[in-house]
């Protein structure tokens, strides 16, 4: 069994790899990129235009680069740009959008922003080539791609370099020349930016080992990667906070929720499925199975929606009409919080339940009806043990075997929330969250839930097995 | 033990509950909890006084500063031969006046004896830009009823409580309005003109390239939302000074800050030099109009809190935009030292604000009525209206089903909506509804075909049918609440027969055999055939775009609708790859300024938002000239000649201003205005409760 479970937990490891490889997938193929227009950039913010001030677009920037985003998602094959390559890019930025297109000369600004330092090399050989206007433009890419980006910090060593970094880059602006310059100024400019990358080449010159690190290593996924082996899901980009935190901070309302509602099916689940397959076929039996159904065809946010319409309208309901506790809750002692908090979830807790309830209920019937037939219970029966005890303590045993095992498949429903619920009942749990990581796309906190949901499931798959093993002698994991 | 799991499984919880349970009462029983409760609250108490009394012992440490300031000049004059007092054969020797320290009063004689040739920074060089609002925003009628609680509607989560970071409305109009404050303040009556906020002077050079801000020296941040033992850094009272100021337009310039919208407003701003702790010298490059509101408009961060991290540690240089960016106060709550003060959000579905007792304003005679503010955090439309019918929200928006439904449709006397409970009201938006065509495009480009179209749309039968009156026929992106606005420019209105007479004249021919109208365009015979791009999903706008298809087509215009996703539907627009699209456009109310969305300079720009590559070299010039335009009259009439050109060129096809409707209970007075906020820097008319 030990080395079961062992193997088990190591399958895990590259069962969560390939769900995140699809996951980006997914993400990728979606249109639409995060920050973007949601993220407090402006559609003023101007780039690719020579004329206008080198710090533009640095905030749009930056938040690329923390995230990676300015990164290729797999593969980063930008150690070998090439000079042609830089060029095409350039000249596509420069072009007048009616010849190019929108699309293509965005497509080519964010291209060269991307590269960054990757593009220095051949931005300094095209500063030879070029001259007036081009030589410009040349300029002001390479002292944008030039410009080093500093990293907020607690380590010493770290700040020290932020702080080489803001020198480095203020010195940037001494090697350049201003636009408009004189062709001697101009020569003089070149030579500076000449000597200015000789100084430096070091940084450039990569061997085949350094080429392939960079290209699994400095994208996207190898970002993420490297931080998950760190056990650091990120930060999200929308609320600048690491996605753990805030995935801490809405489990407090799912996971009440969830529990509860789980705690309640199970609790009303089981004697009505007993009861139902005891007295199977009778006209209890029957219209228990017609309730059962209906509940079970309705969907939850019409029940919601009933709920709050029936139980929540004027001033003096009975039930509040959303949110979690009382907002004045905060100093009031732990019995009147509970209570408020009951008060708060009962409607929410009804929804959550009433559907779950008629599927279990369901499961525990069939699973009974099954155990009531089979010979051991027969014998018990025969041997003259009363009908109570031939049901609760041969029956129930075997026949809620499955009912126990499903309780492992609630595992990961405990981390997800429920969008439907908390929509309607304006509960700030981990449904909502989701949603709109997913409308906004941030991927550190779309890929984190996911991560910790799909994690859950293979425990509780792993679990109910174990669970079976427990509860029944004859199967066993070798 | 028992042999069955199940049954083990269940004693288990239920011993668990019920031990849980007795701990419980134990708990309650002995009111341990209760006194631990009365403790902490006394504790709060008493922090908050210790905070009060902090502030008194730092204003008298402030007084007698400027006690010793005095003396000392006194002792100077007495060195330099002067005498207090009556001095001999009666000749007295004049002390002057200690300057008020801040207030309207110190104003008194500046402005009679101007001097240009003072140095900068010292007070009478220019004329005193801002004047006292002679409107009393406090209604005589609010007095004693000023412990009211209001609820309103907010809207989703905010992601950030930052007044720069921030980019939403609701944050805007429902917090930084009431929390933050600015050096000066918009008239309520005439927003051309500004009264004196957080500065008792603000002079202007005569070329509006330099501002001179005079600050008071009696404002005060409101305490943080913060257990403060914890930040012991953040202890104390602060005042707000011109290093604030400083700091606020510094954070906006740096690069690494996430506000690029706001920082290409300070384009054109050299920076911002201190004078002394309370007076600052903000220069602008050139001359733009823009600069009057941005300087003097802006609401105040305080430094002590946000140049620091939660450990008290100074943001080094080199990072501080990103740190700034993701400052654990963010998420917390906004500072101010404006009227109210925002609780610490705690994540739920309520965010408080309470009045601010110690408000300079307050102080004189501008207290607001209402003291608790609650805004409603939410997703779904339905619960703001729930938490209304509830009493829960003294004001809402209502959605277009919501109106039909309860105002329009149920006539019933005990309807609520009916009976008097809930007071109704409607109010123009400054937002509107357009069809934009592409107008490089070969359909597109000749204006006339563009007024053709536009001829073609049937919006007062949209207004009625479709939006139940929640939209109005326009003629000019110009707010018809704006004093730019033209009256004499009427909405071009709906003929289909003028459209085709239009269109056939400018040779788009219908083809009897397929109905649809064909032209040559570019050598090039083509059918008169597109699609218009749309978000997705608007059951109105899906209504109003089918009936304006069916119109088209009655001309022989073949229009498909292609809806989107939000974020395909911005990268169409972005990669200019549509024919024609709709959306809508918030407006500025006010004032105007054509740069972003009509001149032909931002089509070069791959996201901008003249996406429908218009261009008008005489609208270009008037932009421009309206940029750095500073007598109001003369930008009235350039921005009504804009409006004239626009309307007709027909860029796109104005369907009309969006209305709002809504409801609010009648115990809550005063609360329209600021539905309709038409201006955006004014602090908003305050309500009362009287219930």
């Amino acid at each position: 069994m030990f080395t079961y479970v062992v193997k088990r937990v190591l399958l895990m490891v590259p069962t969560l790899f390939g769900i995140s490889l699809v996951l980006w997938l997914v993400m990728l193929a979606a249109p639409g990129r995060p920050g973007g227009d949601g993220a407090g950039f402006g559609e003023t913010e101007t780039k690719g235009d020579p004329t206008k001030d080198i710090a533009k677009g640095e905030s749009e920037f930056l938040f690329r680069r923390q995230f990676a985003l300015d990164r290729p998602v797999f593969w980063n094959g930008w150690t070998s740009l090439t000079v042609a390559d830089v060029r095409a890019a350039l000249d596509d930025a420069r072009a007048p959008i009616q010849s190019v297109g929108a699309k293509r000369k965005r497509l080519a600004t964010e291209r060269l922003e991307d590269w960054g330092t990757y593009a220095v090399p051949s931005l300094v050989a095209l500063l030879l080539e070029t001259e007036g206007a081009d030589q410009d433009a040349v300029q002001y890419w390479l002292r944008r791609c030039a410009h080093q980006r500093t990293i907020p910090t607690q380590d010493p060593a770290l700040m020290e370099r932020n702080r080489r970094f803001a020198s480095e880059n203020a010195e940037l602006a001494t090697v350049a020349w201003k636009d408009g310059a004189s062709p001697a100024d101009r020569a003089a400019g070149v030579a500076r930016w000449q000597a200015w990358f000789e100084g430096r080449k070091g940084r450039w010159e990569w061997s085949g080992l350094d080429r392939f690190r960079i290209g699994l290593t400095d994208t996207q996924f190898g970002t993420y990667w490297g931080n998950l082996l760190r056990l650091d899901l990120g930060t999200s980009h929308q609320y600048k906070r690491p996605v753990v935190d805030l995935i801490l901070e809405r489990l407090q309302v799912s996971m009440v929720l969830s529990i509860l509602s789980i705690l309640i099916i199970y609790v009303l689940a089981i004697p009505i499925g007993i009861g139902a397959a005891v007295g199977a076929g009778s006209p209890a039996d029957r219209g228990t199975s017609l309730v059962l159904f209906l509940l079970y065809s309705l969907p939850s946010f019409f029940v919601g929606t009933v709920l709050l319409a029936a139980f929540t309208r004027g001033q003096h309901a009975p039930f509040p009409t959303s949110g979690f506790s009382d907002s004045e809750s905060f100093g009031w002692n732990t019995w009147d919080r509970l209570k408020d908090i009951l008060w708060h979830i009962t409607l929410p807790l009804v929804t959550m339940t009433y559907s779950g309830l008629a599927g279990l209920s369901r499961f525990a019937r069939s699973g009974m009806l099954d155990v009531l037939r089979a010979d051991y219970v027969r014998t018990a029966r025969a041997k003259g043990l009363g009908e109570g005890a031939v049901i609760f303590r041969h029956a129930a045993r075997n026949g809620m075997m499955p009912i126990v095992t499903l309780l492992a498949g609630f595992l990961p429903a405990l981390v997800g929330g429920s969008v439907v619920v908390e929509y309607i009942f304006n509960l700030k749990g981990m449904g909502l969250l989701t949603i709109e990581a997913i409308n906004n796309r941030d991927y550190n906190i779309v890929v984190g839930e996911t991560l910790i949901v799909a994690a859950l499931t293979q425990l509780g798959i792993l679990l109910s097995d174990v669970l079976y093993a427990v509860m029944d002698p004859r199967i066993s994991y070798k | 033990m028992d042999s069955n799991p199940f049954l083990t499984t269940m004693k288990i919880a239920f011993t668990a509950i019920v031990a849980f349970l007795l701990l419980l009462t134990f708990w309650q029983g002995t009111h341990v909890e209760e006194q631990v409760a009365a403790l902490t609250r006394e504790n709060s108490a008493l922090t908050d006084k210790v905070g009060d009394l902090a502030r008194k012992v730092d204003d008298l440490k402030g007084r007698a500063d400027r006690l010793d300031g005095k003396a000392d000049a006194v002792v100077t004059m007495l060195a330099s031969g002067a005498r207090v007092g009556p001095a001999d054969g009666g000749a007295k020797v004049v002390v002057p006046p200690a300057r008020t320290e801040w207030g309207w009063a110190a104003n008194e004689g500046l402005d009679a004896a101007l001097d240009a040739s003072k140095p900068a920074g010292t007070p009478g060089r220019y004329r005193n830009f801002v004047s006292l609002d002679p409107v009393n925003l406090i209604p005589p009628e609010s007095k004693g009823h000023e412990d009211g609680l209001v609820g309103t509607a907010f809207g989703p989560q905010e992601k950030s409580f930052n007044p720069i970071l921030s980019t939403s409305a609701s944050m805007q109009e429902e917090i930084e309005l009431y929390v933050t404050d600015a050096p000066a303040g918009e008239h309520w009556g005439d927003p051309y003109k500004y009264a004196p906020a957080l500065c008792w002077r603000v002079e202007v050079s005569p070329d509006f390239r330099e501002y001179t801000l005079f600050f008071r020296k009696d404002v005060v941040w409101q305490p943080l939302a913060l257990d403060l033992s914890k930040y012991p850094h953040l202890r104390g009272s602060h005042p707000v000074t011109a290093k604030d100021y400083k700091f606020t337009i510094d954070t906006i310039l740096n690069p690494q800050v996430e506000a690029a919208s706001l920082r290409s407003y300070f384009d054109d701003c050299e920076g911002v030099t201190l004078v002394d702790d309370f007076t600052a010298v903000v220069r602008w490059k050139r001359t733009v109009y823009h600069s009057i509101s941005f300087t003097l408009g802006r609401a105040l961060l305080p430094e002590f809190l946000y140049a620091y991290d939660a450990d008290g540690t100074r943001f080094p240089p080199e990072t501080f935009g990103q740190q700034f960016n993701a400052h654990f106060y963010n998420r917390i709550s906004t500072p101010g030292c404006g009227p109210y003060r925002m609780l610490p959000y705690d994540g739920g579905e309520w965010i408080t604000l309470e009045r601010f007792e110690d408000w300079y304003g307050a102080r004189e005679g501008s207290r607001y009525p209402v003291k608790t503010k609650r805004l409603l955090v939410y997703q779904d439309n339905e619960t703001p209206f729930l938490k209304l019918q509830a009493g829960e929200l003294g004001i809402l928006g209502l959605t277009a089903s919501q109106w039909k439904k309860h105002v329009l449709d149920d006539l019933r006397p005990e309807n609520p909506f009916q009976n008097g409970t809930f007071v109704t009201y409607k109010g123009l938006r400054p937002v509107y509804y357009y069809v934009g065509w592409k107008n490089t495009h070969p359909l597109f480009r000749d204006k006339a075909v563009r007024r053709a179209l536009a001829l073609a749309c049937d919006v007062s039968t949209m207004a009625e049918k479709i939006f139940l009156g929640r939209l109005v026929p326009m003629s000019s992106p110009i707010f018809p609440g704006s004093p730019s606005a033209d009256p004499d420019l009427k909405p071009l209105g709906y003929d289909l027969k003028e459209a085709a007479r239009i269109l056939d004249e400018r040779g788009w021919k219908l083809n009897p055999e397929t109905g649809v109208r064909e032209g040559t365009v570019d050598g090039k015979t083509r059918k008169f055939e597109f699609e218009l791009v749309w978000r997705s999903p608007s059951p109105e706008v899906e209504a109003l775009i089918n009936q304006y298809r069916n119109d088209l087509r009655a001309i022989g215009v073949v229009m498909t609708p292609v809806p989107l996703e939000w974020s395909l539907y911005l990268e169409k627009l972005h990669d200019r790859d549509f024919e024609a699209s709709f959306g809508g456009w918030g407006s500025q109310a006010w004032d105007q300024d054509f740069e972003q969305i009509w001149t032909s300079k931002q089509i070069q720009e791959p996201k901008s938002s003249n996406y429908i590559e218009y261009s008008n070299p005489e609208v270009d010039r008037l932009s421009d000239a309206l940029r750095t335009e500073m007598d109001v009259e003369a930008r009235k009439e350039k921005a009504r000649r804009v409006g004239r050109l626009l309307f007709e060129d027909q860029p796109v096809c104005f369907v009309g201003w969006s209305k709002t409707f809504g409801a609010h209970a009648k115990w809550l007075k005063n609360p329209i205005e600021r539905q309709f906020k038409t201006r955006p820097f004014i602090r908003t008319l305050p309500m009362w409760v009287d219930r």
